[in-house]
């Protein structure tokens, strides 16, 4: 046998390292890739202890403010701080005059109801912290028919496709003819006499500041100076108010009714409320709901609700809901008007956004002409006197 | 607190939450998937590690060979990390370790005396396993595979191809230890001196094709027993020349 050379041999690599083998680079470089973003995605996001956070219910009571937070969005919203809101719904004077202590905030519809509360937590020295975080007008929401009778007595103009102004002097003294709306427009044929529904005085914000009005505008856009001329005043209004029998519980939802015609033609609610309506419609049904319209009171009065933050949890909310934009956008598109930095008036988001949303937007409600409402104490005495309201419990 | 009694809607922070949720939990698992491979890939590494190389029998030992080897080529390093296992497997449980822990300097003394001492009293059937080691270690030996007529890479092969500018390199080409694993034959025993042979790749006919030629001296054989036909073995050595169809190496160490 004859070679003449020994044959070749091929070369191979040597086994690699544990840590070199594809069996072990692939799972571990590729695991390690996705919880190094996972990680630092967590961290940018803040939620490296989420499933170790606990939900903080804040419990509250509030009047109409409740359609904020039973809103699904404010609840989503929130639920992304952590925050879970429970709701007690009660009148707003009835907040004021009923037990706190349950309740991290409370959220009362107006001025007089905040004020009694603030009194009240700085009397028992208290923890008390005020928010603003939007405000609404009280407005007469009615039905076009019945607007249009109003306007035809000279009562009410119109403005814009949705709104009428009403001075209140005039709509008072409609009032107190205590006729029916059939004498104002034969065509409608309700034989009640005209008056505007609202909640129980004793309870209720807005009737409250409805009665204000109109005592404001039968004493000659002035207020009661002393008790008895607060007391006499009341006497004076309590028919034009009484009209009604028996007081609704929740005017928004009597007017909004498919058959609201007959339960409220004139409803005491919040311009919030009729703007939610309009916009859900609106988004519905491509047309805003033009058989309801709006009266605003051409002496307006800015009712401003003031959520009241009782402890840390209460605090914490009021921060939100006055910082956070989401919750500002959200409170736009329920209809209330934000406050934007140092302006009362507020209107640039607001208009900005009803426009967008296509919904005529009003411009009554923050007129020159404003009415005035008594001191507490004399609201309280005229509130009383109208309402006959019981003595609340200790 | 207020809301303390209050009932979590579950649902609903489910309906925030789980894109987060969804991350956290995949950040988690990446987690125990890199975790969980690195302590496998370990704890392999550590068993390899642990596991010494399962002695094969030593067919033959060329004993002078390997002396001068071991003393010549500066293994001290190997035989010290020998000694320490040996020693540490000879002294148990924590009094071996105290007694090693708190021997300072006195232990490197300890430790230059006993070596010094293994040196010269060492056994060449000792010694062969750290050689072993040693070479490997230090890439000194190319592992060869005459079956199949491969070899891995070291260093001296990578230079050997580069050299020859091939992909392939012939074993004559390498001037280092090689480790041949193929099937041997006795063919010869002139005088004292057995020759075994074997074929490289695999044929049908051992004796047909070119062979690697290994002469051995009778006094290195282990066992006068020397197993009738084929056998596989491992051969240590150096290669030395090609020479009509036979490449010759060098036995320091025949194993089976």
């Amino acid at each position: 046998m004859s070679v003449s050379t020994d044959p070749p041999f091929r070369v191979v690599d040597r086994p690699l390292s544990v840590y070199r083998r594809k069996r072990f680079l692939v799972p571990f470089l590729s695991a390690t890739a996705v919880a190094l973003v996972g990680v630092i995605t967590l961290f940018a996001g803040g939620v490296v202890a989420l499933p170790f956070d606990r939900v903080v219910v804040i419990r509250g009571k509030m009047a109409s403010k409740s359609d904020f937070f039973t809103d699904p969005e404010v609840q989503r919203i929130l639920m992304g701080y952590g925050l879970q809101v429970t709701v007690d719904k009660a009148g707003s004077r009835d907040i004021a005059n009923g037990d706190l202590d349950p309740y991290d905030f409370v959220f009362p519809s107006g001025q007089p109801a905040a004020d009694l509360i603030k009194d009240r937590r700085t009397r028992e020295h208290r923890h008390t912290k005020v928010f603003k975080p939007f405000f609404s007008p009280v407005v007469l929401a009615t039905y076009r028919e019945y607007a249009e009778a109003l306007r035809a007595n000279g009562i009410a103009t119109p403005q814009g496709p949705l709104y009428y102004d009403m001075p209140m002097p005039a709509f008072t003294a409609q009032l107190g003819r205590f006729a029916p709306w059939r004498e104002l427009d034969p065509s409608l044929r309700n034989d009640n006499q005209v008056t505007a529904q609202t909640s129980d005085v004793c309870s209720s914000n807005s009737a409250g500041t409805y009665l204000g009005m109109v005592a404001f505008a039968e004493n000659g856009n002035r207020i009661p100076q002393d008790e008895e001329s607060a007391r006499a005043l009341a006497r004076k209004v309590k028919p034009l108010l009484t009209i009604q029998g028996m007081p609704g519980d929740d005017m928004a939802r009597s007017y909004l009714a498919p058959n609201g015609q007959t339960l409220a033609p004139i409803a005491v609610i919040y311009e919030h409320q009729f703007l939610a309506h309009q916009i859900r419609v609106k988004r519905q049904t491509g047309r805003v709901d033009d058989r309801r319209v709006l009266l605003y009171p051409a002496a307006q009065l800015q009712a401003v609700p003031e959520l009241i933050g009782l402890d840390e949890a209460g605090d914490r909310l009021g921060e939100l809901m006055t910082t956070d934009p989401d919750l500002r956008a959200r409170a736009l598109e329920l209809g209330f008007r934000v406050f934007e930095g140092d302006d009362p008036a507020t209107a640039g988001e607001f208009s900005r956004f009803l426009t967008g949303a296509g919904i005529p937007v009003p411009t009554s409600g923050i007129g020159n002409t404003e009415t005035f409402l008594p001191p507490l104490p004399l609201l309280e005495l005229m509130i009383n006197e109208v309402g006959q309201c019981p003595v609340p419990t200790p | 607190m207020p809301g303390a009694d209050a009932v979590i809607d579950r649902g609903l922070w489910w309906s925030v939450w789980w894109p987060w949720v969804a991350v956290w939990a995949l950040t988690a698992l990446a987690v125990v998937v890199a975790v969980g491979a690195f302590a496998l890939a370990w704890s392999a590494r550590a068993r390899a590690a642990r596991t010494r190389h399962v002695p094969e029998i030593t067919f033959y030992l060329h004993e002078k060979s390997v002396m001068d080897l071991y003393r010549a080529g500066g293994y001290g390093d190997a035989l010290r990390r020998e000694v320490e296992v040996r020693e540490g497997a000879s002294t148990e449980g924590w009094f071996g370790f105290a007694t090693r822990f708190f021997r300072g300097h006195r232990r490197r003394t300890d430790e230059r005396e006993m070596v010094s001492r293994y040196i010269t009293t060492a056994e060449p059937i000792e010694v062969i396993g750290v050689l072993i080691d040693a070479l490997d270690a230090a890439d000194g030996v190319v592992h060869v595979d005459l079956r199949n007529q491969t070899m891995v890479r070291t260093g001296a092969v990578a230079a050997a191809q580069e050299k020859e500018g091939s992909a392939t390199v012939r074993l004559r080409q390498l001037d280092g230890y090689v480790s041949v694993r193929g099937v041997f034959r006795m063919t010869e025993h002139n005088g004292g001196r057995p020759v075994f042979l074997a074929p490289f790749g695999d044929p049908d006919d051992p004796g047909a094709g070119p062979q690697l030629r290994v002469e051995c001296h009778q006094d290195g054989l282990r066992d006068d027993e020397i197993p009738e036909g084929p056998f596989h073995a491992r051969c240590l050595g150096k290669v030395q020349s090609w020479n009509s169809g036979e490449l010759v190496v060098r036995p320091i160490a025949i194993f089976q």
